[in-house]
């Protein structure tokens, strides 16, 4: 249902469409946390179905709901423990990326510890993997450094 | 369903990397080679999250097998020990010489002056010895201009095997550049001579060296550009038995343990370094205090220390027979947040003797150029 278009109305809401041609509503207040997609409201107008190309329709309901979330103000620790709970490191990643192209600030920061945290256990060849990176150490050279850097492969956690 | 592209952006990574606590880093850092010059850059080590937590360092020493000797840290940002690898004893020097450990070099004061990174303590440096060698003084390595210095304060006369309590040693202050030891006027007499550290504490702080008297409260700051001592003071909260003055970021911090006709606290004051004005900004929850001892007796606090830098000050118990418990307190925003240290890990040695303190960790240090030099 078209609105009037005004500067101040909070119950305004944005047509977003995906890269893979969903749309999707989001309250402009919650818009303006997405700096990319506040500069596109900028250029094209609230009036217009904003294209995002390189988000998609898996991720941008969950950004949509945490940042329905942000604007009443009720981010919480345990939400966000919720939020990331059932994803699996690639679906966080994507998530990742997709909130650097938004530059939805919170969600990224959020996002980047989340990241760090499920990294903090995995070895070495998994992060590997997990960032596409190749290993171009020789056979000594790697070995020679973790010889080096023995003590901090073994560090001793309290079982609680 | 094939994702688009989920390779991240060299920047994205590091962001995420600077999130890491430092041993993860140092695991990261054998990832490849651009991540290792990455990882071990000086401007990574500056934007790293964790820069202001400190770690804790406690290194048992064995009085007559060094081989007995261990160094444990503790670091607050991943909540785990590690053993690290133990200096090794210089050759002719007993094993109970002066040993202390401050901003991430182990020192040994006396025959002559050494230190070796405490991470990399592959290698002993030396200086050449103090003008008035000593055992137990207070030492602290501040920036000047471009290089390090080291400052020694106090401590007792070492002559041969004997030590002389008489003397009011010198201030001595390390210049690498010139390559000597320069004299300043000594710890100002208030503070009884033959005083080691065992009853002083020190702190660094904004271009001064604070010395504060555990018992006496007297506190005296030495002025690291014109080498003269402030008048003594004495800061001493109501009902304090004994405190530390501690250097944490942007603020100078008294930590002790306090009387009161409802019992004994472990309490926080932030002290205004002009005016020496203090105030509580915090109290040790009082059943965290408790898990730090065992019995109910009357000097069970004795043997309770204190250490602190940055957003974090160390509390803990000496006692071996306990396993040195300890706890933690973050400064946020003005707040404190207290939590209990984990247990020392079981494969502790036995030791006489424990030195311990608190120190930044620097990446760049321990991975870069820095492992191969004492000083940069």
């Amino acid at each position: 249902m078209a609105q009037e278009a005004s500067s101040s109305t909070s119950s305004k809401t944005i047509s977003l469409k995906t890269g893979d041609g969903e749309i999707f509503e989001i309250e402009a207040s919650a818009a303006k946390q997405m700096k990319t997609v506040q500069r596109l409201i900028d250029d094209l107008g609230d009036d217009i179905t904003i294209p995002l190309h390189n988000v998609f329709s898996k991720e941008l309901p969950k950004i949509i709901e945490y940042y329905k979330k942000d604007i009443t103000g009720e981010i919480t620790k345990d939400f966000e423990a919720e939020f990331v709970k059932d994803l699996n490191d690639d679906e966080v990643k994507v998530l990742f990326l997709a909130a650097n192209y938004l530059d939805a600030n919170k969600l990224f920061e959020f996002l980047s510890q989340n990241i760090a945290d499920r990294l903090e256990s995995k070895s070495v060849e998994y992060v590997r993997k997990y960032f596409g990176v190749e290993n171009d150490f020789t056979p000594e050279e790697e070995s020679k450094l973790r010889e080096e850097r023995a003590w901090s492969f073994r560090g001793i956690k309290e079982d609680e | 369903m094939t994702t688009e592209i989920t390779d991240l952006s060299l920047d994205l990574i590091e962001f995420i990397l600077s999130h890491l606590p430092i041993p993860t880093l140092i695991q990261a850092s054998t990832v490849c080679k651009l991540w290792h010059t990455i990882i071990s850059s000086s401007s990574f080590s500056s934007n790293h999250k964790h820069k202001h937590k400190p770690w804790f360092f406690l290194h048992g020493i064995h009085n007559i097998s060094s081989k007995n000797n261990q160094s444990f840290a503790f670091d607050p940002s991943s909540n785990s020990w590690f053993l690290l690898p133990t200096p090794q004893q210089p050759l002719h020097y007993p094993n109970n010489t002066s040993f202390i450990g401050t901003s991430s070099f182990f020192f040994i004061t006396a025959p002559n002056f050494l230190y070796t990174p405490i991470i990399n303590p592959l290698v002993w440096y030396s200086t050449p010895p103090l003008n008035f060698p000593r055992i137990n003084p207070l030492l602290g390595v501040f920036n000047d201009d471009c290089s390090f210095k080291f400052i020694v304060v106090g401590g007792v006369r070492f002559i041969g095997n004997l030590v002389d309590i008489e003397d009011r040693l010198d201030v001595e202050i390390y210049d690498p550049l010139l390559g000597s030891w320069d004299l300043a006027p000594p710890l100002p007499a208030d503070f009884r001579s033959g005083n080691s550290s065992s009853s002083l504490s020190s702190a660094l702080f904004k271009g001064k060296f604070y010395v504060f008297g555990i018992y006496s409260c007297f506190v005296s700051s030495f002025d690291l550009k014109l080498c003269v001592w402030s008048d003594v003071k004495i800061v001493r909260p109501i009902g304090v038995v004994f405190s530390f003055m501690i250097a944490c970021r942007e603020r100078l911090i008294l930590a002790g343990v306090c009387n009161s006709p409802s019992g004994s606290s472990f309490n926080l004051w932030e002290v205004d370094e002009k005016s020496m004005d203090f105030y509580e900004i915090g109290v040790m929850p009082h059943d965290l205090l408790c898990s730090l001892f065992d019995g109910d007796e009357d000097d069970k606090f004795a043997s309770l220390k204190c250490v602190g830098l940055g957003d974090l000050i160390y509390v803990f118990n000496e006692d071996y027979h306990r396993m040195y418990p300890a706890c933690v307190c973050e400064i946020r925003n003005g707040k404190c947040y207290w939590r209990r240290v984990p247990q020392l890990p079981s494969l502790m040695n036995k030791f006489h003797k424990v030195v311990s303190f608190c120190s930044n960790v620097s990446l760049h240090s321990i991975l870069g150029e820095g492992q191969h030099h004492g000083l940069h």
